[in-house]
């Protein structure tokens, strides 16, 4: 990401220009995941806000061996996770995750050819915010965003073994939510 | 060909489950090629594993289509206000690069005509340079006055001979100062980060 590299450095410089190319860049990633994990359109934003807010003031801790987004990423799932861990201190466990079986489904009667793939959109969007927190942020990091689970034990700073089974159950869990729909 | 994991009815057996539980390692190309082709051998003969496969497959491929949603307009705006930036609404944008590119095409489009209008110029400068020399010429008070009299005269008439030109070079600098500080309204430096920064 050379062009990340650039960009980062005319930041650094106190130029406008490298801040505002790498806000038009970054910010539907970061306000999308923060928007997924969260739920609400408000706390998203001002999440977001704060979060690219933070990145910029410490930017110069950023080291350009390292991609930008992951560096962001993190700093914007973290300081997520910081806030909804304050709001609801149960939200994180993953005691509270349904049993097998008991599952939310999602109703779609239409027959496949029928469906649209917007219709399709709105359902897999349905069905990821109906996932537990922890299995849901690793998820998209894994097939929204195409990161490896090394980057994303980097992101959420959490055992490389933790990340492949959040995301085995959360694809587990999303199989069983569309599972004998027509989808 | 047959398949032994393959459930004969409607039901899933042993092996389906052993199956899925696999998928991961499909998924993530992590799975041996030889239990990759016995999966896939499997899928071939059983109907839902089959539909299992294509439903997790389906979602997968959906989750990395899912367009970014952006945040509200004034968003940027926001963060790089708070970063100590003058933020340039879209529209001034808009407006100074329009001028920038007006500017040029105009002073381009007229250049000729204003070069011929220079023609008289030598003059002016030639003029302009005596002056001072004329001035410190001393022969009494009445000879200095008529003498300063006469050389602003000569000068006021060259200004206005040579009118066209002096408007035309006003009208190139004019436009040069002009169009840098509307390029530099386009990206202002700020001091204040690289101070912000330091102190963290």
């Amino acid at each position: 990401m050379l062009e990340d590299e650039h960009l980062v450095r005319e930041a650094l410089e106190g130029r406008e220009r490298g801040y505002r190319k790498l806000l038009e860049k970054y910010r539907g990633p970061v306000y999308s995941l923060i928007l997924r994990m969260v739920r609400n359109e408000e706390d998203a934003e001002d999440l977001a806000h704060e979060a690219f807010l933070r990145a910029f003031r410490s930017l110069q801790k950023f080291n350009p061996e390292f991609s930008f987004k992951n560096w962001l990423l993190k700093i914007a799932t973290n300081h997520t996770i910081d806030f909804l861990r304050k709001r609801d201190v149960n939200l994180l466990s993953l005691q509270d995750l349904p049993e097998e079986g008991s599952y939310l489904t999602v109703e779609v009667k239409t027959p496949e050819s029928e469906l649209e793939e917007s219709e399709r959109k709105n359902i897999i969007e349905d069905a990821i915010a109906s996932l537990p927190l922890l299995l849901r942020t690793p998820l998209l990091l894994r097939h929204r965003e195409g990161l490896t689970y090394e980057e994303i034990q980097e992101i959420l700073n959490i055992p490389l073994g933790t990340v492949k089974t959040r995301i085995h159950r959360a694809r587990e869990m999303l199989g069983k939510k569309l599972r004998g729909k027509v989808f | 060909m047959t398949n032994k994991g393959a459930p004969k009815s409607g039901g899933t057996s042993m092996r389906c489950e052993e199956y899925r539980k696999k998928f991961d390692l499909y998924f993530d190309g992590e799975m041996k090629p030889r239990e990759a082709f016995a999966l896939e051998t499997h899928l071939k003969s059983c109907f839902q594993c089959k539909a299992e496969m294509g439903v997790l497959q389906r979602a997968v491929r959906l989750i990395g289509e899912m367009e970014p949603i952006l945040p509200s307009k004034g968003f940027n705006q926001g963060i790089l206000k708070e970063m100590g930036f003058e933020v340039v609404p879209a529209w001034r944008r808009a407006v100074s690069i329009s001028f920038v590119i007006l500017a040029g095409t105009w002073v381009s489009l007229f250049f000729p005509w204003m070069l011929r209008s220079l023609r008289g110029a030598p003059d002016l400068i030639k003029s302009l340079l005596h002056l001072p020399a004329r001035l410190t010429v001393f022969t009494g008070f009445t000879r200095t006055l008529f003498d300063m009299t006469e050389t602003l005269l000569a000068t006021v008439t060259i200004v206005f001979r040579n009118i066209p030109s002096i408007y035309w070079v006003s009208v190139v600098f004019a436009t040069f100062f002009l169009t840098l500080l509307f390029i530099k309204s386009l990206s202002l430096p700020l001091k204040e980060v690289n101070h912000v920064q330091n102190s963290l």
